[in-house]
Formats: structure tokens, C-alpha cells, sequence
């Protein structure tokens, strides 16, 4: 059963991310574990003693009136590790240390889609995403599919993608297609023979075959990154190693609209 | 729901009479078959045309299992304004209309008095997307209809329907139609919505009912995405999404892209688009 740490807020991009996890709970064995934190506003700073702890516990009952109202909403069925952790802080930073002291699996929150790709390589920059201990599932669509595409291309570490996979695979119902991607300027996206692809993808799947994962399709593909991206709807969601900053699978990974399980074992943490 | 469909004899027609079809089977919708015919009109041929074109339109609607009906005999009746009509009673109405004069005023005087939810209308592929022997007209209707307007461009089937929304009052038909564009192409849809200079626009009520429309095509197992654009990128965005797939735009009038595209460019959409356009209203 894997641990999920799932950050939620009061917006669409939890409720897309809440609605996800619910699905793939479906498929995979999962326990999410909801935290959300409540973001002070720099003048709302209280100072020290009883009056931070009342002005804390304040922004804590808070927080958990917003994921009460939010689960209400969303009416999902799975069941949650717990009740929700409500912090009060940097987000980034009590995510942080909440993923150092508790083991996870993998960490989620919902990000929305959007044409600039600048948005995503600025959360791959960001310190949740550097510093994480652990993978990142970064939720940006509700996709309905039960087969998970692995991205492979330069820069892609294919051992973290297959173990990290092999972690959460647990009894589940779900199909792997191998994705190997390489750049071309055409807006259509084409389809190679197998020979084209480096020794990367027969790598990555004597690795699978050696977890006892299975694999259903291969593709090699070449083409734009958004030509790329949008192959790509068509998965559960797409699984890569974190990729190397401004590389060509970062910029596929930001063009997809689906959502992006990125990768990291403890050994290979930044 | 009632469904204007404009036709000629052309090849263009053909493909719109197709969509229309597929678009009527599923929605049992009372349907409007309307020619047009320039000048003095060839009643013969006129009525030969029509009578042609809406048999091919009931059997691809299901002919007897269908809901529309066609007799055997059929007398066209003289109205005072000039045009002939024909009613036909099946289990949803089918009417099929001859009209003489300005093309663009008749097909929007048509509209208005069936009090048309949508109007279907054909044009040729490529960049000019015209409709033989007037220029422009799929545009104009496009531009002037106060009601939605699917104009079927010649080309591919769309594999993809992209659908711009920043209102939440769509109406549901509006959101039925897209359904249908969806389930008669088997195509995915992109919802896509839009964002400020500040990131993406906090207007609850849109993002509810973005979320409300891809929960409710995944549960049918249909792909739907959401996606955000910056406002100013608008103009490209939707120009090249045409190339993608069958462009859906609200243009209501409480939506930002009755703004910005302006009449002209409205048009301009439509003349350049590679695929198949819906405007809804």
C-alpha cells in the first residue's frame, strides 16, 4: 500500500488532484494523507507566547474548515491515513519537513495546466521540488486510462523511473507503455522504427521485466515537445525521472497536459 | 432543440449533411432543411434538390427506426413570402424549406422565425471556406446569427474538440452540443480556459464548471483536459488550435471573447480555420 502525502487547498487545481487520487486508488494501492497549509499573511505575524499560540490555533481551525469544506464538495471514496495535518507556514517549507520526518512513498498536489511552459520548469526549480526526498506526482488533469506512459529520452534515469514505479506498483491492474522521445521541429508528430531509439529503451525494459512489470507497447517518437505533450494525453499519467533543468524530456513534461510522475529514489535525492 | 440546417448541392453540403444527421440521431432535435436559390427561383429543381438531399438525411438518421419521416408524395406549399415549404410529421418534426432572395438575410430570417437553437451550414476546405457562388456567407452567418452556428468545413473528422470557456453561465444546451461534437466524432475534449497577467483568473464559478464538465466525460470514459492561456495569446491560441481539432467558442455576452474577437475577426477565425468551428451562443 503506498503513502501519499496529498497537498489540498480550497481551489480547482486540489480538486482535480483530490479527484485524481481518488481514481487512481482505484487502480493502485493507495493512502493518501492530506496536509494543507495555511499561508500567514506578512502582516498577520503574531508575536510570541499565548499570543501566537491563540493567533496559530486561530489559522489552524481554519485550515481545517477549509479541507472539511473541500472533502464535502468532492464527495470522494477513498480512505484517507488519518486525519488531515493543518500547518501553519511556508508552504514549501512545512511540506518539506513533513516529508523528511514521515516516510511517503511519493508526495501529490495539483498544478494546473498552462500554455507557458515556463510555469512548470519554475516548479521543478522550486524548493519543494529540488529538496523532496522522495517522488512528486504533480496532478494536472483528470485522465481516465489504465495505462501509464514512461518518458524516456536524454537526461532520464530509467533504475529511479522503474524502481520508483516498482514501489507503488503493488497489485495493480494497470499497463506500462514505453515512450522514447526525441526532438524534431515538426509540428506532426511521427512515429520510428524501434531501431531508433538508443539503448535506453532496451534498458529500461529488461529493468521492468526484471521487477515483474509489465510492458504493452513501445513507442519512439519524434517531434516538438508540444507534439510530444499532446501524445501524451492518452495515460493514466506520465512517469520520468526528474529530469535535467531546460532538457527536452523537462520541456515534453511541461507541454503534456496530463499529469507527471517525477521520480526520485532516497539514494538518488538532490 | 430545433436545428437549422443551410444546404446546396455542393460537396461541402454533403459533409454538413452528414454531421447534421449524426448530430439529429442523437438529439431527436426538430430539423429545418433550408435551399437556397438565387434570383428566379427553378421550383422543379429547387424541390428535386431538397427532396435528394433530405431522403439521404433520413436514412442516415435511422430511416424507419429513426425519428424522422419522409412520404412518398411529396407537395411543396407556396407561402406568402415567396418561399415553399413542406412539413413532414414523424416522430420529430422535418420541415423542408425553399427560399429565394439574399442568401445571408433568408438563412437569418429562417433562423428567427423557427426560433433556431443552432444553425449547421457547410463551406469548402482550405482558406477560403466559402460557399459557391456567395462570397463570404459562412461567415457572415457565423458573425450576425443570435443564435449558435456550426460551420462543417470539408475536411478530416476532428479527433479533437477544443472548447474556449471563461463564463459559467453557459446554458445546457450549449453544453449538449459540445457533448455531441464529442460523442459523433468520438473525439477528446480541451477545455481551455483563461488566465490574467497574474496567473490564472480566480473566478470560482468557471472553474466549478470546468471541473463539472471533465468529471462528468471521464465518467463516461471519454478524455477530457482542461488547459489555461494567457489572454493576451487569445488570438494565436485559437488560430492554431483549429489546426488541432473542431474549435468551440462561446461567445456569450457576458464572455471575454465577445470582446476580443471582434466581428471581423470572428470571421477572420472561420475563413482560416482548418477544421470545423462552433460558435455557441
Amino acid at each position: 500500500m503506498a503513502r501519499v502525502l496529498l497537498y489540498l487547498d480550497e481551489n480547482l487545481a486540489s480538486s482535480i488532484a483530490l479527484r485524481y487520487i481518488d481514481y487512481l486508488s482505484t487502480m493502485i494501492q493507495l493512502t493518501p494523507f492530506i496536509i494543507h497549509v495555511v499561508v500567514p499573511d506578512e502582516n498577520e505575524q503574531a508575536g510570541t507566547g499565548w499570543v501566537r499560540r491563540t493567533w496559530e490555533s486561530g489559522m489552524i481551525e481554519s485550515g481545517k474548515a477549509t479541507i472539511s469544506r473541500l472533502l464535502k464538495t468532492e464527495k470522494v471514496k477513498c480512505a484517507f491515513g488519518g486525519v488531515p495535518k493543518i500547518k501553519v507556514g511556508n508552504k514549501d517549507d512545512e511540506i518539506l519537513e513533513e516529508l523528511r520526518i514521515t516516510s511517503y512513498d511519493f508526495f501529490a498536489e495539483g498544478h494546473l495546466p498552462t500554455s507557458r511552459s515556463q510555469d512548470f520548469h519554475e516548479l521543478l526549480d522550486s524548493d519543494l521540488y529540488t529538496k523532496a526526498p522522495c517522488s512528486i506526482m504533480c496532478i494536472k488533469n483528470l485522465s481516465v486510462s489504465k495505462t501509464v506512459g514512461v518518458l524516456l529520452g536524454n537526461g532520464v534515469n530509467p533504475e529511479t523511473a522503474v524502481s520508483e514505479l516498482n514501489k507503488i506498483w503493488d497489485n495493480s491492474v494497470m499497463d506500462i507503455d514505453l515512450i522514447y522521445y526525441t526532438f524534431n521541429d515538426s509540428d506532426n508528430l511521427e512515429f520510428l522504427e524501434r531501431s531508433r531509439a538508443s539503448s535506453l529503451l532496451n534498458e529500461t525494459e529488461e529493468l521492468l521485466k526484471e521487477a515483474g512489470l509489465p510492458c504493452s507497447n513501445v513507442h519512439v517518437i519524434t517531434g516538438t515537445p508540444e507534439a510530444a505533450g499532446d501524445f501524451l494525453i492518452n495515460y493514466a499519467f506520465i512517469a520520468s525521472s526528474f529530469p535535467p533543468r531546460k532538457s527536452l524530456v523537462a520541456e515534453v513534461l511541461a507541454c503534456t497536459p496530463n499529469s507527471v510522475f517525477l521520480c526520485r529514489s532516497k539514494k538518488s535525492k538532490k | 432543440m430545433r436545428i437549422l440546417g443551410v444546404l446546396d448541392h455542393n460537396t461541402y453540403s454533403c459533409r454538413a449533411l452528414e454531421d447534421l444527421a449524426n448530430l439529429c440521431a442523437n438529439t431527436w432535435a426538430d430539423v429545418t432543411l433550408l435551399l437556397l436559390t438565387p434570383g428566379e427561383p427553378n421550383w422543379e429543381k429547387s424541390e428535386d434538390i431538397i427532396i435528394s438531399l433530405a431522403k439521404k438525411f433520413v436514412e442516415k438518421t435511422g430511416a424507419d427506426q429513426g425519428p424522422y419521416y419522409l412520404p412518398d408524395d411529396i407537395n411543396f406549399k407556396l407561402q406568402s413570402d415567396g418561399s415553399k415549404i413542406f412539413v413532414s410529421k414523424g416522430k420529430k418534426g422535418l420541415i423542408l424549406r425553399v427560399r429565394t432572395g439574399d442568401y445571408s438575410k433568408e438563412i437569418l430570417r429562417e433562423a428567427q422565425e423557427i426560433d433556431s437553437d443552432l444553425i449547421v451550414l457547410g463551406c469548402s476546405k482550405g482558406m477560403e471556406c466559402e460557399w459557391k457562388g456567395v462570397l463570404g456567407l459562412p461567415k457572415q452567418i457565423a458573425r450576425d446569427a443570435t443564435c449558435s452556428v456550426l460551420v462543417v468545413k470539408d475536411t478530416t473528422k476532428p479527433n479533437q474538440i477544443i472548447s474556449f470557456l471563461d463564463q459559467s453561465n453557459v446554458s445546457q444546451e450549449s453544453l449538449e452540443l459540445i457533448n455531441q461534437m464529442v460523442t459523433i466524432h468520438q473525439a477528446g475534449l480541451k477545455i481551455v480556459g483563461l488566465m490574467g497577467e497574474k496567473g490564472i483568473v480566480e473566478k470560482e464559478d468557471v472553474q466549478r464548471k470546468m471541473l463539472d464538465i471533465i468529471s462528468y466525460y471521464n465518467e463516461r470514459g471519454l478524455h477530457a483536459w482542461i488547459t489555461f492561456i494567457e489572454k493576451s495569446s487569445i488570438e494565436d491560441y485559437v488560430a492554431n488550435a483549429t489546426h488541432e481539432g473542431m474549435v468551440a467558442l462561446w461567445i456569450g455576452k457576458k464572455s471575454f471573447f465577445s470582446r476580443i474577437f471582434s466581428r471581423d475577426l470572428l470571421g477572420k477565425l472561420i475563413e482560416y480555420a482548418r477544421s470545423s468551428i462552433l460558435i455557441l451562443r
